[in-house]
């Protein structure tokens, strides 16, 4: 393992991310920012050896040091002014000592992840589809020095996997280099920021506590965990995926936020990169962008011209990752076309998916080896608070409702349009897009709220008339009143 | 304030053990996370053990085909592999990989499945000897041809 090789990369995943959050200005606290920045690092610097690629470019150790210095300088640029105000203090402020009850918890976590660290450094990529795919790729990418090698000259008759997006070839080639022979380190790099991060987001408006024993679930889903040291496409998707939809409620919560609503795209835009299907389910969100646009009465012009803006940057990666990198750099030919189900008229089969997703994948004896309880907890919340907390609604936690929605429904329809996505593989991996979206769905909940109010009175004494503890405020919104009566 | 987040830590404590009691999720802990035993692992950290750890039968396998063709001194050689449907019908031990997991493995040599276009290229294959072994043995046209039909019932891969 190459530790200096490590550093460097951790070093410039961040300081490129980090210049790119700024770019969008996004006011958030310390503990959202650091995460965000080594997820947009690590998805930045993902296109490099990419674009390496259409540029007929040899991928070489020296090219890469050469471009991901340069993207590090220019991201630089716009951290200068961050740096030189008062910003930084203010943000390093922002962050607290968790508190002696938290510490089981935390312990917990770490246990954890340090184990699915280890794995990932000490297993070899085994998944099939990576073997037979960008792991391959990779691996021959290093010796050859180009992303069209060898492997191209194999049979290939039993795998497209080499025809998928570059986002994991791409990583693998630069952490075989500069790290270890098998690669596959980055995912521990966004996996370790997605939990710092969706803690984070958590825990600003609901209890430590409650936000432990919510996570204790998310870790204790036996398939998703299992990704966070095995390489393929599902996890890293359902970061980039929830760190879209994150942004898009921001923005939507607050419609003169338009840098997060580009923020949203562009996250969207690397999800589309690390699975080529995403842009479907981006479409499919749409509408809520729509009704959330007329509602707050935007002009005609600006919806026309943000629908446009949310639909066209992710299609246009898939584009180029797709249609333009397939069909003019490689020497094999892939027509999606030719995967449409040819019983397309026959909605029964729509229909039949959407059962055996919720009889034999959620909600079965194998849902149970696959996602644990973390289904049935997602549940049970809901339907409390729908009947007990109805009013409590917001904008946040339609959007959260919305988003699973779109990937549970979204998913069906991909698999009865192609059948090639199988339910035993694609979809029961795709289902992870939704569980960050229930932990955003969480924070929202009226129970949990309700849960916290009363954990957060107990826990300081204090009693209706006085004031409470503010929560920290999300983004940009003045501080949450907690002591207004519902 | 201090006895209260006392008592919210006991609880914790208390809420994560009985999470980690229950049905799923200790079947979780006990097949997934407490094993396999990470002093193994310690144990055998350079990056070949970790192959063989990760691999087992197919790592000893791929090394015997590259030491097999590193002695061969024709060009294009290309190994038949023998459909796993057929291997296992002769509970053989082993499984193989399709044709490009088995030039990454190997890291370069071709093969070809029984319905890949360029079957006619084979000119090495795998023949079991036995229960846990395989030879890796060049072959003659006509012994392919004869081997395709053997294996034509079976799924090729």
């Amino acid at each position: 393992m190459n530790f200096a090789g490590l550093l460097f990369l951790l070093i410039t995943h961040f300081i490129t991310g980090r210049g790119v959050i700024e770019l969008f200005k996004v006011k958030l606290p310390l503990l959202v920012i650091i995460p965000l920045s080594f997820i947009m690092g690590v998805g930045i610097v993902s296109f490099f050896p990419f674009i390496l690629a259409l540029l007929h470019l040899p991928i070489s150790r020296e090219v890469l040091v050469g471009v991901i210095l340069s993207a590090t300088v220019l991201a630089f640029i716009p951290l200068f002014k961050y740096f030189r105000g008062s910003t930084m203090s203010l943000s390093l402020q922002s962050v607290k000592w968790p508190k002696i009850y938290e510490l089981p918890f935390l312990f917990v976590f770490f246990s954890l992840l340090s184990l699915s660290v280890w794995r990932c450094f000490y297993y070899a990529p085994n998944p099939r589809d990576m073997l037979a795919g960008p792991e391959a790729i990779a691996e021959f990418a290093v010796r050859e020095k180009t992303m069209v090698n060898s492997i191209f000259s194999v049979d290939l008759s039993t795998t497209n996997n080499q025809l998928k997006p570059l986002f994991i070839a791409s990583l693998q080639v630069i952490y075989k280099i500069f790290v270890q022979p098998f690669g596959q380190t980055w995912l521990s790099i966004i996996v370790l920021s997605f939990i710092t991060l969706i803690i984070s987001i958590l825990k600003q408006k609901l209890h430590p506590v409650i936000v432990g024993f919510i996570m204790v679930y998310f870790f204790a889903m036996p398939e998703v965990f299992g990704y966070t040291y095995l390489l393929l496409f599902d996890y890293s998707n359902m970061i980039y995926f929830f760190c879209g939809f994150y942004f898009l409620s921001l923005y939507l919560s607050d419609l003169e936020r338009k840098n997060y609503f580009l923020l949203s795209i562009l996250f969207f835009s690397i999800a589309s990169y690390v699975r080529s299907e995403t842009p479907i389910l981006i479409a499919m969100a749409t509408p809520l962008l729509l009704f959330y646009f007329l509602k707050d009465k935007m002009e005609m012009k600006k919806i026309v011209i943000n629908t446009a803006l949310f639909l066209i940057f992710p299609f246009a990666v898939y584009y180029l990752a797709i249609g333009v990198y397939d069909k003019y750099y490689l020497p094999q030919h892939y027509d999606v076309a030719t995967e449409i189900n040819k019983h397309i008229s026959d909605v029964s089969i729509f229909f039949k998916i959407m059962g055996d997703m919720s009889t034999e994948l959620i909600f079965s004896a194998n849902g149970a080896l696959y996602y644990g309880y973390f289904v049935q907890l997602f549940v049970l919340i809901f339907v409390v608070d729908l009947i007990f907390y109805r009013k409590n609604s917001s904008r946040e936690k339609i959007i959260a409702i919305y988003g699973i929605c779109v990937v549970y429904v979204g998913l069906v329809a991909l698999s009865y349009i192609f059948p090639l996505v199988d339910l035993m593989h694609t979809i029961k991996r795709g289902l992870f897009k939704m569980f960050p979206l229930m932990l955003l769905y969480f924070r929202n909940s009226g129970l949990l709220l309700k849960l916290t109010d009363i954990l957060n009175k107990w826990e300081y004494g204090i009693k209706d008339e006085t004031p409470r503890p503010k929560v920290v405020p999300v983004g940009n919104k003045p501080p949450v009143n907690m002591n207004k009566k519902k | 304030m201090g006895f209260k987040r006392l008592i919210l830590m006991v609880a914790s404590i208390l809420g994560i053990l009985i999470i980690s009691k229950t049905e799923r999720v200790e079947r979780w802990l006990d097949r997934f996370i407490l094993s396999p035993s990470l002093s193994d692992q310690m144990e055998r950290t350079g990056v070949e053990e970790r192959k063989e750890y990760r691999f087992g039968n197919l790592y000893a396998l791929v090394q015997y085909a590259k030491k097999t063709m590193d002695t061969v001194h024709t060009k294009n050689n290309v190994i038949l592999l023998p459909p796993n449907e057929y291997m296992r019908s002769i509970k053989s031990g082993f499984d193989f990989p399709e044709p490009l997991s088995f030039y990454y493995h190997t890291g370069g040599i071709k093969a070809v499945i029984t319905t890949s276009p360029n079957v006619e290229d084979a000119n090495w294959t795998f023949i079991p000897r036995g229960e846990g072994s395989v030879a890796l043995v060049p072959i003659t046209k006509e012994e392919l041809h004869k081997l395709l039909i053997t294996y034509k019932k079976y799924n090729p891969i």
